[in-house]
């Protein structure tokens, strides 16, 4: 029996390949598939599977000219290929070669956790704050997975995560469909705290998202700092305190300028705990 | 002129299989009579598939097209690994006809399939179930045994592109609900080809 996070897994795989995945799901799904070999495994599970269903297709014969044109163009991209790269032999230059080896940049010093790590569900005792929200672990890893991909994805100079000493923990924030919104990782020798948006919502004006941290015993939560709204983007705050001990934090949606002492006033949207984090390769 | 390319096909299912892979295997080292016959031997049913999904013509030659060049450019990274050789150039089709749905926005008209008409659609029109290959026959199965909203809405989904939004107006059904039957269906489905397999 496989486990609930291989089974989410190979679902959102198998809507890949029906082709149901759509809009920002589809697009956070491409980037991890980009780059995990065992999504790309799944996937091809998939097509195989579903790939029957093509023996029920009528052959339809395409019109004369299709192949013409076909062969008109892949001589144009030969000769395109040739001619851009005389020192590649003839080897295949293709676009999809180019886009992909544009995107395999790494970027030094960052803490990556790759998707089978450590991801854990919620344990109980949890404030009545943070009880409407479900567990989260599949959620945590692709959220983790889309932040590689985000990385990967842009190109030098454009990209905003900025360093951090992160001292090996991160968490992420998701909503109670498993969505991340937000990934956080902590810098406790210097009180500071990374937070890279990955997919939130659209805010309505007036309004922030703000971030939590619950005590250790979940009795109570502590504002920690408002977050960025853009995703892919991330910013760096030194917060006053961080609660050592603490594997839970949350997001609110608060009205600019809301008092935060007495703990959210807005919904909660996104919840997580803490998973272990290993350094990229 | 460069007519269509015929190519007489391979005389059973295995020998087929392995001589597309070997065209693919050619085709990364760009040979272009490797294209050439496998466009001969493959190009009807991939547009078939992509009528099915995109319903005119016109939309489905461009798509057809595209696929080639996808086949071409990509046919160096095919691998046994990957499925067989007419799934993985199955599945670009496929990718290529869906981006187009996503881009027009909408698809031409409301045809549907069901898994009986997907059968009875087939080249051997009236074959039992047994006599189909090994592959459609437990996938056959398999979706026999969901219920029959899970399985008309994956048939609907792979086969013409439907997407949660249009099956949830189709089958006037909440979206959430429509998105259940789907990953409830998949699941069931993994479990039963594994079961089965």
């Amino acid at each position: 029996m496989s486990s609930p996070e291989e089974q989410w897994w190979s679902t959102r795989a198998g809507e890949y390949v029906l082709g149901t995945l759509r809009g920002k799901d589809l697009e956070l799904f491409e980037r991890i598939l980009r780059h995990d070999t065992e999504i790309q495994a799944e996937v091809a599970r998939w097509e195989r599977r579903l790939a029957p269903l093509h023996e029920s297709t009528n052959a339809e014969p395409p019109a004369e000219h299709v192949w013409a044109r076909i062969l008109e163009r892949i001589r144009a991209l030969e000769e395109d290929s040739s001619e851009a790269d005389p020192a590649c032999g003839g080897e295949p230059a293709s676009a999809v070669d180019r886009d992909e080896s544009a995107s395999r940049g790494t970027r030094a010093g960052l803490a990556v956790v790759p998707r089978h790590d450590g991801a854990r569900a919620m344990s109980g005792g949890s404030p009545r704050v943070w009880q409407t929200i479900a567990g989260l672990a599949t959620a945590a890893s692709l959220a983790l997975g889309v932040l590689v991909g985000v990385l990967l994805q842009q190109g030098p100079g454009t990209a905003d995560i900025l360093p951090l000493d992160v001292d090996g923990l991160a968490v992420v924030l998701s909503d109670e469909d498993g969505e991340p919104y937000f990934l956080v990782e902590t810098d406790y020798g210097n009180l500071r705290v990374r937070v890279t948006a990955l997919t939130p919502p659209n805010l309505e004006e007036e309004r922030n998202f703000q971030l939590w941290q619950a005590l250790p015993d979940r009795s109570a939560v502590r504002p920690v700092a408002l977050l960025p709204e853009e995703s892919g983007r991330s910013r760096v705050f030194g917060v006053g305190s961080l609660i050592d001990g603490s594997d839970l934090f949350g997001v609110s949606i608060e009205p600019v300028g809301a008092s935060t002492d007495g703990g959210p006033t807005g919904p909660v949207v996104a919840h997580g705990d803490f998973l272990p984090t290993t350094e990229a390769n | 002129m460069n007519t269509t390319p015929r190519a007489v096909p391979p005389a059973d299912e295995q020998a087929r299989r392995e001589r597309l892979a070997e065209l693919l295997e050619r085709c990364g080292e760009r040979h272009e009579a490797a294209l050439e016959e496998l466009y001969g031997l493959c190009s009807a049913q991939l547009n078939g598939i992509l009528l099915r999904i995109l319903k005119l013509e016109a939309i489905a030659e461009e798509a057809l097209q595209e696929t080639f060049i996808k086949i071409w450019m990509n046919a160096g990274s095919y691998s046994p690994e990957a499925g067989s050789p007419m799934a993985w150039m199955g599945g670009i089709a496929r990718h290529q006809a869906l981006d187009v749905l996503r881009r027009r926005g909408s698809r031409e008209n409301n045809e549907s399939t069901d898994l009986v008409s997907l059968i009875e659609a087939t080249p051997d029109a009236g074959k039992p179930l047994h006599e189909m290959s090994e592959d459609a026959r437990l996938l056959m199965q398999c979706l026999e045994r969901l219920p029959e909203p899970a399985r008309d809405c994956i048939v609907k989904a792979y086969c013409e592109g439907y997407s949660h939004d249009e099956l949830s107006d189709a089958r006037e059904t909440p979206l959430g609900t429509v998105k259940s039957w789907i990953r409830r269906g998949l699941v069931s489905l993994r479990k039963c080809l594994h079961e089965l397999a």
